[in-house]
């Protein structure tokens, strides 16, 4: 037996504990194919195909536990479809879920849904929007970064904009939605288990997912457009608190002097929620 | 057979008891430094990982000594050995001070996709061959001592021309590598595959074992399963008393993954445990 053969049996045992189909076969001749000679061990195989299977929708429920309340009697089904498809999904992408740590099962969930789940898409439409952020918040809950809080220099007056610039949160994400996804998720948890479907009317969304330094919980803060071009800006590279103010100038119509307030309350307030996290001497 | 492996393991140090860490247990395992000697941590738990997971290993590796017991190496996959995770590996063991590191005798992803689950390999010549290459190679980078775990199996591989204590015993010998010996896996294997569980353990070079996993496990009315989810059973207590008689561990762990009991339950395990170790004629 070479390597190939063996790869050819490990190919043959997982599509045994994995396909239904190919189980149902295999059981009913008692013999795996290329094997006609060794009787198979259903009771074993049987005891595989329960613990993958249990394991693929536990780790994808822990990863999306809204999504799969939601989803109820479908969850198994949009799971186990999921995991099929999984090995092409991921093929030659960097954020593959062909990874070693569990929560990358996940990451082509979103992509998986949009393409393949219509049915389930058009009964609640809320659903792609709220994969998205179940997967993200899973991934930021872990993401391996290190936020440097500094509280020096520290931001105390509109006279200090233009020696000084925001270092933005690396542990944040900006998501836009077309659902006003913390009303759903808010809606959901007060759920209970054996209600339908929830029914929402669409509201485009920006959203900043934060994690707390300290606490390492994640905090959905909903922004408008021009704060999220401030943040975007902001965090593509140093920019000073005093460009800010004017790109935001090109945006609103506020005299400079209320617009200085208005952006200097606007950034005390990202720093208490801690989107802002520290500042570059300029 | 000649061995580095056997002079190695007379330099690793003496851990005692210890509890494989769990989130739903941290602070009890934390406070209980008079109780629990040293932490097994499962890598893919922790590494490349920030916020809370990393904030928890800190904590964990400030107050004991740990070991790293991985799952996800797939040693049997004929997939090619993942660089990623090595490097990731590597720097995990670095960053804990492991003594030693751990993986089963397994295969856990095929076509480049992880399965999360222990597979079990055909016992067969090809296998060794392969899994001896790659075990090697993993030595050879990690530069720290590796041990591999016996792991259960419920089904006859196809392919299988040995039986599962030739297996081990051949691979641990021809890579040169330790045993992590699971009496639990030893156990269950042995009901369900009708073997003397002692007959196993005088058949492979249990001199090579370092650490010892202690675990509970499932009657079901078909079949033995190695769940880590109830108390040790006498039987596998009975089977370390046994072990210890034939060789010196240097570290003893309970792995509980399911039905977490009180802090309580566990720590009486460690106390059975380490009574039984310390009466081992030939130490631990």
């Amino acid at each position: 037996m070479s390597d190939s053969k063996l790869t050819e049996i490990e190919e043959l045992l997982v599509r045994l504990w994995t396909d239904p189909t190919f189980f149902a076969d295999a059981a009913a001749t008692g013999l795996l194919s290329d094997f006609p000679d060794e009787k198979l061990d259903l009771r074993g195989a049987s005891v595989y195909a329960a613990v993958l299977k249990a394991n693929r929708l536990e780790t994808m429920k822990a990863i999306c536990p809204r999504t799969c309340k939601i989803a109820g009697e479908q969850w198994e089904r949009l799971v186990l479809s999921y995991c099929k498809k999984m090995p092409e999904l991921s093929l030659n992408r960097p954020s593959n879920c062909n990874h070693f740590l569990l929560n990358n099962m996940a990451a082509h969930f979103h992509q998986y849904f949009l393409s393949e789940e219509s049915t389930l898409a058009s009964n609640h439409p809320y659903m792609a929007d709220l994969i998205h952020f179940e997967v993200t918040e899973a991934a930021l809950c872990e993401l391996d970064v290190e936020i440097h809080f500094d509280k020096q220099p520290e931001l105390k007056d509109a006279r200090q904009f233009s020696s000084l610039a925001p270092v933005i949160n690396p542990c944040s994400k900006m998501l836009r939605y077309q659902f006003d996804i913390p009303d759903i998720l808010s809606a959901i948890d007060s759920l209970a288990d054996n209600k339908g479907p929830l029914a929402f009317i669409g509201k485009d969304v920006v959203l900043l997912a934060v994690r707390n330094p300290s606490s390492h919980k994640i905090r959905v803060i909903e922004i408008n457009e021009l704060t999220a071009l401030i943040v975007e800006t902001a965090a593509g590279g140093t920019r000073s608190y005093q460009d800010l103010v004017a790109l935001a100038a090109d945006h609103c119509l506020l005299p400079s002097e209320a617009l200085a307030n208005h952006c200097f309350e606007l950034f005390t307030e990202l720093k208490e929620q801690f989107v802002i996290v520290g500042n570059h001497t300029i | 057979m000649n061995s580095d492996f056997l002079s190695v393991k007379k330099t690793l140090p003496h851990l005692g008891v210890g509890i494989g860490l769990r989130r739903e247990l941290a602070e009890e395992i934390f406070s209980a430094t008079d109780k629990i000697d040293f932490l097994e941590i499962i890598p893919e738990q922790y590494m490349r990982k920030g916020g809370e997971s990393k904030d928890l290993l800190q904590r964990a590796c400030s107050i004991y000594t740990a070991v790293s017991h991985g799952v996800n190496l797939s040693l049997g996959s004929t997939d090619s050995l993942d660089e990623e995770y090595l490097r990731g590996l590597k720097q995990f063991v670095t960053e804990i001070r492991a003594p030693w590191f751990s993986d089963h005798i397994c295969f856990a992803s095929l076509g480049e996709v992880y399965l999360h689950e222990l597979l079990p390999v055909p016992f067969c010549k090809e296998t060794l061959a392969h899994m001896v290459a790659r075990i090697k190679r993993v030595k050879e980078y990690v530069e720290i001592p590796f041990l591999v775990e016996n792991t259960t199996y419920y089904m006859k591989v196809p392919g299988s021309t040995m039986s599962e204590s030739q297996f081990i015993s051949e691979l641990i010998e021809q890579a040169d590598c330790g045993l992590l010996l699971d009496v639990n896996n030893v156990y269950v294997n042995s009901i369900n595959h009708g073997l003397d569980p002692y007959e196993f353990l005088a058949q492979i070079p249990i001199e090579r074992t370092v650490q010892v996993h202690m675990a509970g496990h499932k009657e079901r009315s078909d079949i033995v399963l190695d769940t880590h989810g109830a108390p040790i059973a006498q039987a596998v207590y009975d089977l370390l008393q046994y072990a210890l008689t034939k060789t010196i561990v240097h570290g003893v762990t309970i792995e509980r993954d399911q039905n977490m009991p009180s802090f309580d339950e566990l720590a009486n395990e460690i106390t059975a445990i380490r009574t039984i170790c310390s009466n081992a004629p030939l130490g631990t």
